[in-house]
């Protein structure tokens, strides 16, 4: 079981910066975690690839999460500010 | 204007999942998302991949050829051709490019609320993810959502990082408005619910007008358009299709006229 998997499941909900071992940084908000992904809700939604849809939030994919990050292919997780209202 | 030939990147994505021992995800990532990057401005096909697949695109698992096939035999080219010139003409709308792919017949969720068709749109490009088993209606309704957003995206023309909340929050409801108007209110969202002046009042007062021009990229934005974390639910929808279906209920204006309206007008109702 890899060490980031209690730290992912201790975290569902916290906003965090993941940098995994091909270099990829990705910042989410810990949505769900298996003993072999992590699945992330994106911070700022819509600002990379952009465009509106239809009015799904939280998108669909794999379980409805996206696609994931692999567990073991984490280098480093680290918690963001998340400065709400 | 180019619907482009997406059934030929799936026609080469079944062959590849079919015969060789190459990994659906990739094949996934390079035959159909690769191609579209060359549409944005810099993005590479995992992100891209990533962001349609939240969207609604269909997901690269080795056990749906039975299902892109039966896709790619609905054969929907000539049907969005033809609604596409038909709606160009009627709203004056741009040239766009259109990418129709299958859907995520996966997710009940989107089967259930959206039946299973979904889409995303830009001021001058579209994706449209369809169920084989769509109605023409369904399918129809569909297109006037997005195509909507294409049309006032293009013509209120503004840099992607300055969408507001307030553009988003019309943009929405025009498309809602323009549905309902157009096939009637059974092909209209699920997700619109009635609000009466009053709850549209409080609503307004308490959640949008200090956010109004909040920018897409604050983490509120998303979460009072589709209302999580104890807003109501789908708030910013519920509120820009309230605003647009009062507007036009006291006008006497064609849906062309609609669509292209100011933002501003539209808060008159909740001004009074």
């Amino acid at each position: 079981m890899s060490r980031h998997y209690d730290f992912c499941r201790q975290n569902v909900g916290r906003p965090v910066k993941i940098v995994t071992h091909d270099g990829q940084t990705h910042r989410g908000i810990i949505r769900k975690v298996n003993p072999s992904k992590v699945f992330l809700d994106p911070i700022d939604g819509n600002r990379g690839p952009g465009g509106y849809g239809i009015g799904y939030y939280g998108g669909w994919g794999w379980g409805g999460f996206g696609l994931g990050i692999a567990l073991g292919a984490i280098a480093t997780i680290a918690f963001l500010p998340f400065f709400f209202w | 204007m180019t619907i482009h030939r997406t059934d030929q990147w799936l026609d080469t994505y079944l062959d590849k999942i079919k015969t060789s021992q190459k990994q659906p995800l990739v094949e996934h990532q390079k035959l159909i998302c690769k191609p579209l990057t060359s549409f944005f401005r810099s993005i590479d096909e995992k992100t891209l991949q990533e962001h349609l697949i939240r969207h609604g695109l269909f997901l690269p698992h080795k056990n749906n050829s039975k299902y892109l096939s039966e896709w790619l035999e609905k054969d929907f080219y000539p049907f969005f051709k033809k609604l596409y010139q038909k709606l160009k003409r009627a709203w004056d709308g741009p040239e766009a490019d259109i990418f129709l792919f299958p859907s995520n017949e996966n997710s009940r969720e989107l089967q259930e609320q959206f039946k299973g068709n979904a889409g995303l749109s830009y001021p001058s490009k579209l994706f449209l993810f369809l169920s084989p088993k769509a109605t023409p209606k369904a399918l129809t309704a569909l297109f006037l959502h997005e195509y909507s957003h294409t049309c006032r995206l293009h013509y209120f023309e503004k840099a992607e990082e300055d969408y507001t909340l307030l553009d988003a929050i019309i943009l929405e409801g025009t498309a809602e408005y323009l549905v309902r108007r157009l096939l009637g209110s059974s092909s209209g969202s699920q997700i619109i619910q009635t609000l009466s002046e009053k709850q549209a009042k409080a609503l307004w007062d308490k959640w949008i007008k200090k956010y109004r021009d909040i920018k897409r990229l604050d983490a509120k934005h998303d979460l009072i358009m589709y209302g999580k974390h104890g807003l109501p639910n789908h708030l910013g929808y519920n509120i820009g299709y309230y605003l647009v279906s009062n507007y036009a209920a006291k006008q006497n204006y064609s849906s062309k006229k609609i669509l292209y309206t100011p933002n501003e007008e539209f808060l008159s109702i909740i001004k009074g």
